[in-house]
């Protein structure tokens, strides 16, 4: 096995000779034979004074401006930057030299540098060991379709079928960062802690690797009701002045659930379903599939497996994000804002809303809480956003509140 | 033959000590630093070491047949400042490795603002963190603690009694290789044979990529030369 192979494809040029250079003789190199041994001797001698007397490198010398010691500690950090830079650019430059390493496993690539969907192959998924099931007598037969077969006592779950799965989660986890929903991901096994942070750092989401709380969801008033939270704009920039609006505001869900262990979590789980959150989960062959809305058949045993997959969101909920600031840019916003929350310099357009509101019947009152809107000016506004021209919101229905 | 059938056979040896251990996926030269230290380790160390040097070396050769390359003003003002002229970079050049006997590499290397000429024997390695191994001193020749012995300085005072111990080796100077040439005899034996180094090394220079060379250096602009210079325009 051939870890290391040498460039040859400079090899044979290096060694050309310009043969219309003529030679230049600078010293008298060319002596006469009988002289010429002693005049080897004497440049040896020579070049030994000269290293005895004057190595090559003297010891760095206390005044070395890049050593004193009453430099400042901002001169010193910004020699340390500088230092750090050039050793930067040198490895750039001649780090690599020598062979041609082969490429080769860098488990620390797949937490600094995860995986994109698009980078996902059949290759790196058995790379990963995601392939890996557990033994056939433990199985849970709702997983038939995703077996591929049996070896040596234990099931293969088929790697198309994972990447499939695998493509379809990270378009949800997509398309729900783009619309700013909020994603939890979830790994409380040992070891998932830094690939479940480093995924919810990239979608801009929010992460667990320790023991989820009973009722965080469902109970999530008393849980989580201490919790702050914070308005942001459309541009992820935090507003300030909704304190008091905030102080009894409902506690916060997630709009989707990523678990990295389905089956230790089943109480995150069912607490989810209970309350139509969607899940994703790296499902097992022993593991059960309904448990989770949009299950990813694959090896939850092995980190580096979950490492992949864990990137791989982390990754769709990146491009998800970069799509929604970039509408925000241009100024189009693409969910519908938290209901009841006011600028606070609007407070007084708010009084007014809400006297207005108090005119109407309970009945109107109601369906103007909900957003119901009468069948006829439901057909109105459908016409005007068919034949709204230009603007692309109008995919969107924009209900009067 | 100094290039594709030695490197074939220092990475095969490299290759051989180090397949699977931790380091078979390391650069040869981090495993030279790795090894730099151990007497027990020094085969992997020399492998490495010349693996890098080598490369070091070829890449560093202009092969473009039209072009002569040229260091640059600010470069060549540096090597005036350094060494009086680009001839003078030359000669001592020269006569460092024409009076190596024996195998390795010179090279040039900037330490801070300056450049200097560093030979290495045989596998000796210019990397500052390899630094025990730099072997820039002939040992068949001269005891490397020799030069101390020339320092006289504070022999009658009261820290020149106690006995000099073994001192520990320096630590490694932040240096940067710029530029080198091999000088084992398997490069150059069968093109110049027994006795033509000395052709070999001229020939070397005049196709030696500066650009390269520049590439490496951090060279800032000459400050105000307050040397010996202003008073001879």
């Amino acid at each position: 096995m051939i870890i290391r192979q040498h460039l040859a494809r400079t090899g044979s040029r290096a060694l050309v000779r310009s043969s219309s250079h003529p030679l230049r003789r600078f010293l008298s190199a060319e002596t006469d034979a009988r002289h010429v041994s002693a005049d080897d001797s004497i440049k040896q001698l020579h070049t030994l004074d000269t290293q005895l007397d004057t190595p090559s490198l003297p010891p760095a010398s206390t005044n070395d401006s890049h050593t004193h010691p009453s430099a400042t500690p901002a001169q010193l950090s910004a020699q340390v930057a500088e230092q750090y830079h050039q050793f930067k650019k040198q490895q750039q430059l001649i780090g690599k030299l020598g062979s041609d390493i082969t490429p080769h496993y860098q488990p620390h690539t797949l937490l600094n540098n995860p995986p994109s969907p698009a980078d996902v192959t059949l290759e790196l998924l058995l790379a990963s060991e995601a392939h890996q099931g557990h033994a056939t007598s433990i199985w849970n037969p709702a997983n038939a379709r995703y077996i591929h077969g049996i070896r040596q006592g234990t099931h293969i779950i088929s790697l198309e079928v994972t990447a499939a799965h695998l493509r379809r989660a990270a378009k949800v986890v997509q398309e729900v960062s783009r619309r700013a929903g909020m994603v939890l991901f979830v790994g409380t096994r040992d070891g998932q802690d830094r690939a479940v942070v480093r995924a919810a750092e990239l979608a801009k989401g929010y992460h667990l690797f320790e023991r989820w709380i009973p009722g965080s969801i469902t109970n999530g008033q008393q849980i989580l009701g201490r919790c702050k939270t914070k308005v942001v704009n459309e541009k992820d920039v935090e507003i300030d002045g909704f304190d008091e609006q905030l102080w009894g505001r409902p506690v916060l869900r997630p709009d989707l659930v990523v678990c990295l262990n389905p089956l230790e979590n089943y109480v995150l789980l069912h607490e989810c379903a209970l309350n139509n959150i969607p899940t994703i989960g790296v499902i097992d062959t022993n593991a059960d599939p309904t448990w989770v809305t949009y299950p990813i058949p694959a090896n939850d045993d092995s980190l580096r497996c979950i490492q992949v997959i864990a990137g791989v969101l982390g990754r769709a909920g990146e491009l998800g994000q970069k799509a929604r600031l970039a509408a925000a840019e241009r100024g189009e916003v693409v969910y519908s804002p938290a209901k009841g929350l006011v600028l606070p310099g609007d407070e007084d357009k708010a009084a007014a809303d809400t006297s207005a509101r108090e005119q109407l019947s309970p009945d109107e009152q109601q369906k103007l809480d909900e957003g119901i809107v009468d069948p006829d000016d439901l057909a109105t506004m459908l016409d005007e956003a068919a034949h709204h021209e230009g603007k692309a919101k109008s995919d969107r229905i924009k209900v009067v509140s | 033959m100094a290039w594709t059938e030695y490197m074939e056979h220092v990475l095969e040896q490299l290759n051989g000590i180090t397949a699977g251990t931790e380091l078979e996926n390391k650069t040869p030269q981090s495993l030279t630093i790795e090894f730099a230290r151990d007497p027990l380790k020094a085969p992997g160390f020399n492998f490495a070491s010349m693996a890098f040097n080598n490369h070091f070396f070829f890449q560093g050769i202009n092969t473009d047949p039209h072009t002569q390359s040229a260091p640059s003003s600010l470069l060549t003002a540096k090597i005036n400042d350094q060494f009086s002229s680009l001839d003078t970079l030359r000669a001592e050049f020269w006569t460092t490795a024409e009076a190596m006997f024996g195998p390795g590499f010179v090279w040039l290397v900037q330490v801070n603002q300056d450049l200097r000429i560093l030979p290495t024997y045989i596998a000796g390695s210019p990397l500052s963190a390899a630094h025990y191994r730099r072997q820039s001193q002939d040992l068949n020749t001269h005891n490397a603690d020799s030069y101390k012995d020339l320092n006289k300085v504070g022999q009658f005072g009261a820290a020149a009694k106690t006995a000099p111990r073994a001192s520990k080796p320096l630590g490694g100077v932040d240096i940067t290789p710029l530029l080198c040439v091999n000088t084992w005899e398997h490069v150059w034996l069968h093109d110049y044979g027994v006795k033509g180094k000395g052709e070999y090394l001229n020939r070397w220079w005049d196709k030696i990529n500066w650009t390269k060379v520049e590439e490496k250096a951090t060279l800032s602009q000459p400050s105000q030369n307050y040397g010996f210079e202003r008073f001879t325009r």
